[in-house]
């Protein structure tokens, strides 16, 4: 029994300098599975802990009806726009056309990376407004969320892969984030809460659904609904399941 | 005059076949349209089998033109009078934009069917008229004593000045 013991430490306790205690706290740990079960149980409540703490936290930074920003309204606001497939960089082009080039600025085009239409479009509404000489704006490039007809196995690994590309858009901290709807948003919107969640800076979300979405939100608004700070529809129907949500008419 | 049938970016089989069917052509003959334009996606073998034949049966049919797609699929919308969509949103606000008379017809099979919402609000408001692919020989009978309201101005300032006002620019 003694000798079986032994053989499963690991080497280094078996030489001579380890003291006989150390010893035989290693084997009353290894003998005695009440002692694991106590240290799994404290991890365990360890873990409940910071969830409530981190629940409580997020509780407390979600947006809530009369949130206005408290910054310098002199000063330009840092600006990131999610473009995404097709209809919504469309719709997306057209919602920041009229936006102040000297009061958003610089203005971040975060594009997913096999999406080259986009860049084309982004570029091309930035040489209409502001011909050549200041060029105030990145395009920055992350992986797509997912592919169409990508296997169901891969999704775990894109999603974690999606999710480090958002944290590139934390390099120069955006006081504002523009989203419309596509995949990318939901990864975006999530790395912009952790300054948030840490306290060192409210980065404002503004979501607009779609020109499409005439009585139920899309997947993404559906996620983002509670999330954002000013969820803007286009259609008056949808104000009556989400009351939070704001009807300007139409936008795009 | 000159129609333009247009299936988006993908396909749509159902709209192919029931378009390039006799009673909707001759229809379409009827109301004046002598050319008629399709843009077809990925429905080429629907196309060309329906076209081969009818080309057999009847000559009082406009003169059909087909592609798969165009990059430019914005000059042949401003030239035709009638567009016959499917109903993507992008592809309906730019018809509506251009103040055609624009006929939408919804994908029955798509599961998420936000797309007829989207039509059967804006047919509501008179903007356009909304058809299934089986309903499209009537709903173009429909055509000729319909008024289209025409479609506001896109007006991108509203986003702008929300967006001013939250951010305490004034």
């Amino acid at each position: 029994m003694q000798n079986q013991t032994k053989s499963m430490l690991p080497n280094f306790f078996l030489c001579k300098f380890v003291p006989a205690r150390l010893l035989c706290i290693e084997q009353t740990f290894y003998l005695a599975p009440h002692r694991l079960f106590f240290k799994m149980w404290f991890s365990m409540l360890a873990c409940v802990c910071l969830l409530f703490a981190f629940m409580w936290r997020l509780w407390a930074v979600l947006p809530k009806s009369s949130s206005k920003p408290r910054r310098h309204s002199t000063s330009p606001c840092k600006t990131c726009i999610v473009l995404g497939s097709g209809g919504h960089t469309t719709e997306m082009i057209a919602l920041i056309r009229n936006l102040d080039d000297h009061q958003y600025a610089p203005r971040t085009y975060v594009i997913a990376d096999t999406d080259s239409l986009s860049e084309v479009k982004a570029r091309q509404l930035e040489q209409e407004r502001s011909g050549v000489e200041h060029k105030d704006y990145f395009i920055l490039r992350i992986p797509r969320l997912r592919e169409v007809g990508q296997s169901l196995s891969s999704v775990p690994f894109s999603v974690v892969k999606a999710l480090l590309g958002s944290f590139k858009i934390l390099s120069n901290m955006p006081d504002l984030i523009i989203c419309n709807g596509p995949g990318s948003c939901i990864s975006i919107c999530m790395v912009a809460y952790l300054p948030r969640l840490l306290g060192i800076k409210h980065i404002r979300i503004v979501y607009v659904e779609s020109f499409a979405r005439v009585k139920s939100l899309s997947v993404t608004g559906r996620l983002l609904y509670p999330v954002v700070d000013n969820f803007l529809v286009q259609w008056p129907e949808l104000l009556e399941t989400y009351p939070r949500a704001i009807y300007n008419g139409t936008l795009v | 005059m000159r129609a333009l049938v247009t299936v988006g970016s993908t396909g749509f089989d159902d709209l192919i076949r029931s378009v390039i069917d006799g009673k909707v052509l001759s229809t379409l003959y009827e109301l004046g349209y002598d050319h008629l334009t399709i843009q077809y996606g990925s429905s080429k073998a629907i196309y060309n089998d329906r076209l081969e034949r009818i080309s057999t049966t009847s000559n009082r049919t406009p003169v059909i033109e087909g592609y798969n797609y165009k990059p430019d699929l914005k000059c042949d919308m401003v030239e035709s009078d009638l567009i016959i969509s499917h109903a993507g949103s992008g592809s309906i606000l730019e018809s509506l934009r251009l103040h055609k008379q624009l006929i939408v017809v919804v994908n029955e099979k798509l599961l998420d069917n936000h797309q007829d919402e989207l039509a059967c609000a804006l047919e509501n408001k008179g903007y356009l008229l909304r058809s299934t692919c089986r309903q499209l020989s009537d709903v173009l009978n429909a055509l000729k004593n319909k008024y289209f309201i025409p479609f506001p101005e896109q007006d991108t300032s509203i986003f702008a000045s929300f967006l001013n006002n939250e951010m305490g620019f004034k």
